[in-house]
């Protein structure tokens, strides 16, 4: 489904990805880990299609098409999700209609009829038992006021309306409580098919209990250094990085 | 009797634009439109043209005129009074109501009040021009240091006199609306008053609607419009201008007195016109006042908005809040001058004062210029002027929920010209001004 190739990628002329590879079949869900700043959030935004970036070499392929290519929008009318690891506030633009009008333009390309406001409140009424979102945000302006754990939240309910392809979650686990982090694993879990894909950035080994991953990376410095099952993910919470950035740096000395 | 006319007042602006102003064979032309002028008015007419040659047409070496270039805008024979005025039809002034809109409506085509059928009986708080300007206390109070304002007290075409009376509220709200439709390059000026009496209130909407579709003739507007708002009274006073962006220019000032626990409540949407000045003057003169003034404007093409204010806090216990909001697009240009004076007697005042602006282009100007003069040291005041680009990270956002760019940026602009729009209490009109700018910001769903 997804298919990065010897991705590098640059923000003010500063290298930041530095040749990443890897593979998302449909049906998996892949865990990122690694250490602040080694360009995690880059990778999602890249996919994302945020401009800052410049893409200097390599390829993305998704289902079929150049994914580097396509206008932020496309991407996600083609099924791609990212979760924020910082969602905006948006003053002024209600999250109701918000998310109406995204569903509606999505639904518009995969060539269904857009949802009335009837339709549309039952749907979300439907999502909310499978987040359960205080429905109080809804009727607020666009993350405005949230905080910080609601703000996550409310993206795993925008991803649950969305139904994407293939999901980025961006550091959602951050800044949850041990209930919502149950509440949004359950979500996650529920959505999940054979035919759709997962990547999951976290930093804490506890949401991989909720949400077993196929496979997990860790990136440092801008490339994949090291690529386990879950048990990759136990090992880093004993260890912490410094065991296997050393055997990087050793044998990229050697 | 005899009142100047159109001949002096081209006189007039061609001496002004020279900036060595002549009206050395000033002829007094007889003018039916004025039948019962009285000395008083001829006498303030003649010493405001004084007035208008000594002061001149200002130019943008002027500080308060520095990026208004008006003298250009008026560079043209103007007429004063159209010779073959269109009838209007029932239909063009309907095209110009506020869909829903229960309210007492004026209507001025091309300067002078015509009648509009339905409501034009029920006028006791209207009264006549001729006897306002003969019997109202207009001191010619600015027009010594204003051009403009002696311009129009010199020369002014017709105005409503808006008489509230004491411990009453006007029922619904007064609709002024004022039409120009014109063969001919129109040099209009209205003057009003509008007196609101203690303890009353009043709801007035002033539009300024241009319906001519000859683009190769221009409509220059000069008004003034004289408030009071008695002790205790309030007034909520919305004004909107929208089309012609190409041929209309039109200089509004509003000089408004408050009077003791006041409230002046001014909302003004800007999206025609393609040079518009508003000055809005507002004094407080007893304590518990509370003025507040709101600007929104969406600008295109090169069409070029100049917003001044002043509050002067003459006395103590009063607030002030202004919010001036604005959307620059293509070659567009704005101004925001805001002054706040807070005079030693004026403590305990709280004066609040924020403009932002977005521009959608490289080639959209503003110059905003926040002006605090404080002179009491128990005062709460504050301002805050921003103009930058759209918020990019909300745009990418948006984006990335499948939004397309031209929608996610007509959504942000929305949301960016909510906090005014919020504040209009009449539901028709907020509604109306919604859907024109919906409509302009080309929303197609
Ligand atoms: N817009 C930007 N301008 C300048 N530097 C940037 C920008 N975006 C990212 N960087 C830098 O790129 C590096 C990688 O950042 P990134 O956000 O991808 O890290 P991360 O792995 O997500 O870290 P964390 O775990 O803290 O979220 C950091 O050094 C960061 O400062
Ligand atoms: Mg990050």
């Amino acid at each position: 489904m997804l298919s990065i190739n010897n991705l590098k990628a640059s923000v003010e002329n500063k290298e930041i990805l530095k040749g990443i590879n890897l593979e998302v079949k449909k049906g998996e869900v892949h865990a990122i880990m690694g250490p602040n700043g080694s360009g995690k959030s880059t990778l999602a935004s890249v996919l994302a299609g945020r401009s800052e970036y410049e893409v200097t070499d390599g390829t993305v392929n998704y289902l079929e098409h150049n994914l580097l290519d396509m206008e932020p929008e496309e991407r996600a009318k083609e099924g791609l999700f990212l979760a924020f690891q910082y969602p905006v506030e948006i003053p002024g633009v209600n999250t109701a209609t918000f998310l109406r009008t995204s569903l509606n333009e999505i639904r518009e390309h995969r060539g269904q009829e857009p949802l009335n406001g009837a339709d549309f409140l039952k749907l979300m009424k439907n999502k909310m038992e499978v987040i359960d979102i205080d429905k109080s945000l809804i009727s607020r302006s666009l993350n405005e006021g949230f905080s910080g754990g609601e703000k996550k939240k409310a993206e795993i309910f925008q991803m649950a309306l969305l139904e994407p392809t293939l999901a980025v979650m961006d550091e959602t686990d951050s800044g949850l409580d041990i209930d919502a982090l149950k509440v949004v694993a359950a979500g996650v879990n529920k959505l999940k098919t054979e035919n759709n894909a997962v990547i999951i950035i976290t930093h804490y080994e506890r949401l991989l209990n909720y949400i077993v991953p196929d496979f997990v990376h860790i990136i440092f410095d801008g490339k994949i250094i090291k690529t386990g099952g879950k048990e990759l993910a136990l090992t880093l919470e004993e260890k912490g990085y410094d065991w296997i950035t050393n055997e990087h740096v050793a044998l990229s000395n050697a | 009797m005899a009142t100047p006319c159109e001949a002096d007042l081209n006189n007039a602006l061609a001496g002004g634009v020279e900036q060595y102003f002549q009206i050395a064979n000033f002829e007094i032309h007889q003018d039916e439109i004025f039948l019962e002028n009285s000395d008083r008015y001829i006498m303030l007419r003649k010493s405001a043209i004084a007035a208008f040659e000594t002061l001149g047409i200002p130019s943008r070496m002027s500080e308060e005129w520095k990026y208004t270039n008006v003298a250009k805008a008026l560079k043209r024979a103007w007429v004063q009074f159209p010779l073959k005025t269109e009838k209007l039809t029932e239909n063009d002034i309907r095209s110009c109501l506020i869909p829903g809109l229960d309210a007492h409506i004026l209507v001025f085509l091309n300067g002078i009040r015509v009648p509009f059928t339905e409501s034009d009986s029920n006028h006791e708080v209207v009264r006549d021009f001729g006897e306002f300007i003969s019997n109202s206390n207009v001191s010619p109070m600015d027009n010594e240091s204003d051009a403009f304002d002696a311009l129009n007290l010199a020369f002014a075409n017709d105005g409503a006199i808006i008489n509230i009376p004491d411990n009453s509220v006007l029922d619904k709200p007064l609709y002024l609306l004022y039409i120009s439709s014109h063969d001919d390059n129109l040099f209009v000026q209205n003057r009003n008053v509008i007196d609101i009496g203690k303890n009353s209130e009043a709801t007035i909407i002033e539009a300024r609607i241009s319906l001519s579709s000859n683009n190769d003739f221009q409509v220059f507007s000069n008004n003034v419009t004289e408030i009071r708002c008695a002790n205790n009274s309030n007034l909520d006073h919305y004004q909107f201008q929208i089309k012609g962006q190409s041929t209309t220019a039109s200089i509004n000032k509003y000089l408004v007195k408050q009077e003791a626990d006041s409230t002046y409540t001014s909302t003004n949407i800007n999206l025609g016109g393609q040079l518009v000045r508003n000055n809005v003057e507002v004094v407080h003169e007893g304590e518990g006042c509370e003025t507040n003034l709101s600007g929104l404007y969406h600008l295109i093409s090169d069409q070029h908005l100049d917003n001044h204010t002043l509050i002067d806090h003459k006395m103590p216990n009063c607030n002030s809040n202004e919010l001036y909001i604005g959307i620059l697009d293509d070659h567009s240009t704005g101004v925001f001058n805001g002054k706040v004076l807070v005079r030693k007697d004026a403590q305990k005042t709280n004066a609040f004062q924020s403009n932002k602006n977005i521009l959608l282009t490289d080639d959209a100007k503003m110059n905003a210029k926040p002006q605090l003069e404080i002179y009491a040291d128990d005062v709460k005041c504050s301002h805050g002027a921003t103009t930058g680009q759209m918020n990019q990270e909300a745009l990418f956002y948006l984006r990335s929920r499948g939004i397309s760019k031209k929608l996610a940026q007509t959504m942000l602009m929305e949301a960016f010209m909510k906090e005014v729009l919020d504040k209009i209490k009449i539901e028709e009109l907020k509604n109306f001004l919604t859907n024109i700018l919906e409509l302009r910001l080309n929303i197609s769903h």
